[in-house]
């Protein structure tokens, strides 16, 4: 039972302090950053399943899909598309600007991010309003008669999954972003310690990148 | 101890705020090329071209904004797996599900039973009747099915009170499993589940073909095979199909289909023609179930017991295929809707279907 690693590492310009496992600061921010890819490899695989069944009901009843999507509003899902894209380069640039310990700026940028965040559910609260309106809903609660297929209520069940599914995960990165906008107020970053805010910036454009397939699939091409 | 740790980049990679911004641009600019082919009718292209676009996209957002092609090689390898990964899991169900082969019982059962006669130019020769298949048919039948189908194959065989459902009355004209030669060969060789009809492999495939035959000849409805049917029991394609086998059937068979009423042919209108040639048909055919021009009668099945009372539909406003396509309606009629009642009909000549068709549009579209 020997003491030697008693020495506290704090990291230089901030009050983090690194736990005793790891050797140094890089080797900390590398471990997180390992375990956030990891993380985000299972929530390909999350969607994928999604993806799949898509894929299958597609291919049983293609012009069903054809005739399903056309009652989606393109335009929403584009402007919806522009938004988050637009989110995801304000959260490149918050990352950016906390590895150059320009807190002020990676602040602000944390809140166009958020406020990104906030339209694009709004917007996704317009379209599902609508749907539930018109009676586009999964399965056996659809009851929309302009599509003359039996088989529509499957494509908006797939539809309220997959963006279903991917709003909670809007939801979740708002909480991140939140917190991490908290602890940069707070002057908890600087180049030396900037690890949540590019978790949280891996984790953001993974909500992207699913949009960016989510958007082709259901809207432009079902 | 030593601070570095082996393979621990001791620099941050810092790209330049601009090269943020110009992925931006490129990825709005893809989402607007996206948006606007998807306007326009490439055919297979659209989803090419949209799925082309959506994988650029994810690949500046993941190497730039994710700022991945900076990243350790580890990170690198496990997120490219999950993408290897995602690929198999959708292409090799997507395989599975698009190219799966039929299942064929009927083949299963050839192969059980062995020996010859399984090729298929052979079973399209059986599979059409002539009086020596007959012949052998009421030979076997008498050996093998009077004890539950009995001897008038009116399904009162001494072995019927035993049986629920009880087996098939024959001369009811009702096949729940369908009524052309390749259909009733299928259920004989196959059985019929939930039921006592067993599947009957140990008989040599000529053999059950006499079957299906002589049930067949009892049976007042006794529809040809389809298309459909033959291409389930693998008989269509290849050169088995080529050569036609003549037709041969029972004298006083091709006496009653020789037997036409005058031919008239009507042309498809909308208004009701009840001196049409396919009203007349149709009286004699459909409307016993269907009732005085289609206007929808309750039927009982004599093929269930306990018996079961259903009311027919009314043709007036009926939309389906059928109405405007004569091959559905055909399709339709001579396959029946087994399990649900209706019996197939088959035995029309073309231009007893065409006025038949033409007789059930008229009633379809009127008010």
């Amino acid at each position: 039972m020997t003491d030697h690693n008693a020495q506290v590492h704090v990291v230089e310009g901030t009050n983090h302090v690194i736990p005793h496992h790891y050797e140094n600061a890089f080797h900390e921010f590398d471990a997180s950053k390992f375990g956030m890819w990891l993380f985000l490899v299972t929530e390909i695989l999350l969607f994928g399943g999604l993806f799949v069944a898509y894929t299958i009901f597609r291919g049983l009843y293609p012009e069903m899909f054809h005739l399903a999507h056309e009652e989606l509003n393109k335009g929403l899902g584009a402007l919806n598309t522009v938004v988050l894209l637009f989110s995801s380069l304000t959260m490149a640039l918050a990352v950016g600007y906390a590895q150059r310990t320009e807190r002020a700026k990676s602040f602000n940028m944390l809140v166009i991010t958020f406020l990104c965040a906030v339209t694009f559910l709004v917007v996704k609260f317009f379209e599902y309003r609508h749907k539930f309106h018109e009676g586009l809903l999964p399965a056996k609660f659809y009851t929309f008669e302009g599509i003359k297929h039996d088989k529509a209520g499957l494509f908006y069940s797939l539809y309220f999954m997959m963006t279903g599914l991917h709003g909670i995960h809007v939801l979740l990165g708002m909480g991140c972003i939140g917190w991490v906008m908290w602890r940069t107020k707070r002057g908890d970053f600087n180049k030396n310690y900037f690890t949540p805010v590019e978790l949280t910036g891996l984790y953001w454009h993974l909500v992207d990148l699913i949009w960016i397939f989510l958007f082709p699939l259901l809207y432009l091409i079902g | 101890m030593s601070d570095s740790h082996g393979g621990h980049q001791h620099e941050h990679h810092l790209s330049p705020l601009s090269l943020f911004v110009k992925i931006f641009v490129a990825l709005i600019v893809l989402t607007f090329i996206t948006v606007g082919t998807s306007m326009y009718d490439f055919g297979i292209m659209n989803i090419v071209i949209a799925m082309g676009i959506a994988v650029l996209k994810a690949t500046l957002v993941i190497l730039f904004f994710m700022q991945l092609k900076f990243d350790d090689i580890g990170n690198k390898v496990a997120f490219a797996a999950s993408f290897v990964f995602l690929s198999v899991f959708i292409l090799l169900t997507g395989s599975d599900l698009f190219f799966r082969t039929e299942h064929r019982p009927v083949k299963a059962a050839e192969k059980a039973a062995g020996g010859g006669g399984g090729a298929p130019s052979d079973q399209n020769k059986l599979r059409v009747a002539s009086p020596d298949l007959l012949a052998k048919g009421k030979k076997s039948y008498d050996a093998n099915c009077v004890i539950c189908h009995g001897p008038g194959g009116k399904g009162d065989g001494p072995a019927a009170v035993a049986l629920t459902p009880k087996p098939r009355d024959f001369t009811s004209g009702y096949w729940k499993l369908g009524g052309s030669p390749t259909r009733v060969f299928h259920t004989i060789s196959n059985g019929s589940p939930g039921t006592g009809m067993a599947a009957w492999i140990q008989l040599s495939i000529e053999e059950r073909y006499a079957l299906a035959h002589y049930v067949r000849s009892i049976s007042p409805n006794h529809p040809d095979d389809t298309q459909e049917d033959l291409k389930v029991a693998g008989l269509l394609g290849g050169s088995a199909v080529q050569e036609k086998v003549a037709q041969e059937i029972p004298i006083d068979m091709a006496m009653d289909k020789l037997e036409v009423p005058d031919q008239v042919v009507i042309p498809a209108e909308a208004e009701i023609n009840p001196q049409s040639h396919g009203a007349h048909l149709f009286k004699m055919e459909c409307a016993v179930c269907h009732g005085i021009n289609g206007v929808g009668a309750p039927v009982t099945s004599q093929g269930l017991n306990p018996p079961v009372t259903l009311m027919t539909k009314a043709f007036s406003g009926i939309q389906a295929p059928w109405v405007n396509s004569q091959g559905d309606f055909i399709t339709l009629v001579s396959q029946g809707f087994p399990g649900r009642g209706m019996p197939g009909k088959a035995g029309f000549s073309k231009e007893e279907w065409g006025a038949l068709h033409s007789y059930a549009r008229e009633l379809a579209l009127s008010k």
